[in-house]
């Protein structure tokens, strides 16, 4: 489910914040989806469980987790609706940097890079 | 939450002339795990065996479970789990033997847990000591140190000869604990990726000296690599503070930098007129940058 | 050619201690024959100076031989080398002319110092001797039951100095003893190039053994297994090991001394042998419980007092079964020769005396061996200066004897300080080949 890299830059935390937080926006962890407890994805990964616990932590201190008793923690529902558009967009703007970085490395014009951004938008949703 | 496990105030250690350590203060609290990260010779094993009281320090103190390290008493000695870099296994003993030896000094010998290790880990236990390899010695060192259920482990480099699958066994059975008693570890080693994967914090020793101790979390995120590109070339002389190395070619820059803040990159951006691309580092290329 | 040179020379130096050995050894030799010198006594000094350079040098090399050969066979990275076993023979071959030159030479010296003829059959003695403890070392640092084999040499060579069998004629060589030994070597060499195996240095034999650990040993059993020569729990296992390892010194010693000139009368429980052979003994294992003190640090609680406690009772009782080995040999010697009860009393608390000193000076030299090279040598000086002779008198017994009692209560007092702050990071790790002598 997860993809962990212990030798990243990022701590392994982080990683594992920032994926169930692009999960969960994009739907793929649906509200009330029971995640694997810490033991669990602690020994999955070969990571001190409290690297976990510390993601859950945060995660729950975001609203996006909630604990249940005696049971491993869940999504939370979405109680306020969807977060707001401009924090849905920081959750892109790393991906969007990378790829003007590449765009400038590659002397990609802003032009012709949105107009294969439309392409690849039009191919994948109508 | 209550004091920490081990507490060192202004440790030094010098034999003669030669400072091997200086001026260590730090504390564990119960629970962490420690990793130590140092060049060969910095003083790991000088800093571990200090600690536990085999080298009397020749300045400051060192204090585990509330005891100084020189006066432990026997109960306090029995919550201590250690396994030194070179084995002190009796190589006349059979493997069978040396475990009971070591079970005999403890009341609380888990014999089903160690039962179950020699079995998963593959520990042959009735050829002498003498004959087994390193790889094996080793995990039977580390059993040793495991079968009264300790609740400070302190190792020095214990899986530096073992395969990596026998590493993850390792490190699997670290966190293995009651969920009454928590456990700390503290361990020196040379592979970085097992003290990212296992360690909470970290020590980094740099000429006797702890040069930087705290959350891995916390270090990977305050050090990191700028690669600047600016519109005009940059000075020979650059360099920003914090800087760990710099390399100027022409108006681009490699810079490794600690105290890394994300407000730090827009204001230097914006000061150098440059764009900025931040590379986080993992362990291992921290550890060289901050011994340059 | 080099590599077997590298390998000679090595048979010499491999030990730390060896090289110790080596340099207190030249100078204590040279200041004895300058004191020989200064008091025109010098054939005394000389032939007291040579002797004490042989013993510091060509002993251990002699005792090593066997098991550095043994040590350096059995790892199979070796077996890769070229001609390896070819080389490592004719290595342990200039050994062996080296040290037969070396001890035929002071034979030689000895005779030409006290104006007697010198007798070619030395060297063919010193041959045969040569040969049988390079062999004795060899198979007992693969097994140490091999030691009880030689308990019965003593008994052997009784009989035969008893029949008279040294008197041969002054120009004749003993052709038996040649023969014997250059066989004795040939099926060695034989046996060696085809062997595919060689067994690693151990001192104790494979896990066939019946299990003296039947039941959980209890603590102090622990402890004492911990502490021990040899990791035995029981005493009684430890002594049998022991007698085992270390009967054959006093044996081989024993038949360095049927060499001397004077082959007709063997040297009494008080002459200067015995308490050498006590002492190395007894430093040997205390030694070895020093070096393994560091393993009781984080098992006994409490601080360095209590290990210096624990430590000192584990020292007596390895020095007792060492001691005990030294004195069967010695008993097994002297008392079918006819010793006088005067003589064996004050012969055995000779001996308990050197061997109290040299484990007390072994327990003060923490961290190095500095002090015991030092403490060890002194006390040799002491020996070969009062002792060195078949019949010592009563009055240099006596000294000697107080000395080193002196000697032991001193370095008491010293070992109680050092203990109090001992460093365990300077002491000596024990090292697998140590295990052996």
């Amino acid at each position: 489910m997860f993809i962990l890299n212990p030798q990243s830059g990022i701590p392994i935390y982080r990683q594992l914040v920032a994926q169930v937080t692009r999960l969960i926006a994009g739907g793929q962890l649906a509200a009330g989806t029971e995640l694997p407890s810490v033991r669990e994805l602690a020994e999955l990964h070969a990571v001190n469980p409290m690297t976990i616990s510390k993601a859950y932590a945060l995660l729950e201190s975001e609203g996006l987790l909630e604990r249940q008793r005696g049971k491993p923690m869940r999504v939370a529902a979405r109680r306020r609706g969807q977060a707001p558009l401009s924090q849905r967009l920081q959750q892109l703007d790393r991906s969007i940097t990378d790829l003007v970085l590449a765009a400038r490395q590659l002397e990609v014009g802003k032009k012709e890079l949105l107009a294969r951004l439309g392409e690849k938008w039009g191919d994948d949703h109508e | 939450m209550s004091e920490p496990i081990v507490v060192a105030r202004g440790l030094g250690k010098s034999y003669g002339q030669r400072t091997a350590l200086t001026g260590i203060s730090a504390d564990i609290e119960a629970g962490d795990v420690v990793g130590v990260l140092g060049k060969n010779g910095a003083g790991k094993t000088t800093l571990l065996e200090t600690l536990l009281g085999f080298s009397p320090p020749t300045e400051g103190s060192a204090r585990v479970f509330g005891e100084d390290c020189l006066a432990m008493s026997a109960a306090t000695k029995g919550r201590i789990g250690f396994v030194p870099q070179q084995d002190e296994l009796l190589g006349m003993l059979s493997g069978r033997q040396q475990l009971a030896v070591t079970a005999a000094f403890h009341s609380g010998w888990d014999h089903a847990l160690i039962d179950r290790l020699v079995n998963e880990w593959a520990v042959p236990l009735d050829r002498r000591l003498q004959t087994l390899s390193v790889g094996e010695r080793q995990k039977l060192s580390v059993l040793t140190a495991l079968g009264h259920h300790p609740e400070l482990l302190v190792l020095d480099e214990p899986v530096a000869s073992l395969d990596p699958i026998a590493r993850r066994q390792f490190l699997a059975e670290l966190f293995e604990m009651p969920e009454t008693k928590a456990r700390t570890v503290l361990f020196s080693s040379h592979i970085v990726s097992d003290l990212e994967r296992a360690a909470n914090k970290v020590w980094i020793i740099k000429d006797g000296r702890l040069h930087w101790q705290g959350e891995i979390d916390a270090l990977k995120e305050s050090v990191v690599r700028l690669h600047i590109r600016a519109r005009a070339p940059l000075p020979s002389g650059f360099s920003i503070p914090d800087a760990l190395a710099v390399r100027v070619d022409g108006t681009a820059a490699t810079v490794a930098m600690s105290q890394w803040r994300e407000e730090r990159g827009e204001a230097l951006a914006r000061s150098l007129d440059a764009a900025i691309e931040v590379e986080p580092l993992g362990l291992e290329e921290i550890f060289v940058e901050l011994n340059r | 050619m080099s590599a077997v040179l590298r390998v000679f020379w090595l048979l010499y130096t491999a030990f730390p201690l060896q090289r110790w050995l080596a340099v207190v050894g030249a100078a204590i030799g040279g200041v004895l024959v300058v004191i020989g010198f200064l008091s025109s006594q010098v054939e005394a000094g000389v032939g007291l100076g040579v002797l004490t350079f042989t013993i510091f040098t060509a002993f251990p090399a002699l005792f090593a031989g066997g098991a550095l050969l043994r040590a350096l066979s059995a790892p199979h990275s070796h077996q890769l080398f070229p001609h390896f076993r070819v080389r490592a023979l004719f290595a342990v071959a200039l050994l062996v002319a080296s040290l037969v030159l070396w001890f035929g030479g002071v034979l030689a010296l000895f005779a030409w110092l006290e104006n007697v003829a010198v007798r070619p059959a030395v060297f063919v003695y010193a041959y045969g001797f040569v040969t049988g403890v390079f062999v004795w070392v060899w198979l007992f640092s693969g097994d140490w039951r091999w030691g009880f084999a030689f308990l019965l040499l003593p008994l052997g060579f009784v009989m035969l100095v008893r029949t008279g069998a040294g008197a041969t004629d002054a120009g004749s060589l003993p052709i038996p003893v040649l023969m014997a030994a250059s066989l004795a070597w040939g099926a060695f060499a034989a046996w060696y190039l085809r062997v595919r195996r060689v067994r690693a240095v151990m001192s104790t034999p494979a896990a066939r053994d019946p299990d003296s650990w039947t039941e959980q040993p209890t603590r102090e059993a622990a402890i004492r297994a911990t502490t021990a020569w040899n990791g035995q729990p029981s005493l009684v296992r430890s002594f049998l090991v022991a007698v085992g390892r270390g009967a054959g010194t006093g044996i081989a010693l024993l038949i360095a001394v049927v060499l001397l000139p004077r082959v007709d009368r063997l040297p009494l429980l008080t002459s200067f042998l015995w308490p050498f052979v006590s002492m190395s003994l007894v430093g040997g294992a205390v030694g070895h419980v020093v070096r393994q003190s560091r393993l009781l640090w984080l098992r006994i609680g409490g601080g360095r007092d209590e290990i210096w406690r624990r430590i000192e009772q584990a020292a007596w009782r390895t020095g007792l079964a060492a001691f005990a080995v030294a004195m069967t040999t010695a008993l097994i010697v002297t008392v079918p020769l006819g010793a006088g009860a005067r003589e064996l009393v004050l012969g055995l608390a000779l001996c308990a005396s050197a061997a109290a000193y040299a484990g007390y000076c072994t327990l003060a030299a923490v961290p190095g061996v500095r002090t015991q090279v030092l403490g060890f040598g002194l006390v040799t000086i002491l020996q070969l200066a009062l002792l060195a002779r078949a019949d010592p008198p009563v009055t240099s017994v006596a000294i000697v004897l107080v000395a080193q009692l002196l000697g032991a209560a001193l370095f008491r007092a010293l070992a109680v300080r050092r203990w109090r702050r001992i460093d365990w990071r300077l002491v000596q790790r024990p090292k697998a080949m140590e295990r052996v002598l």
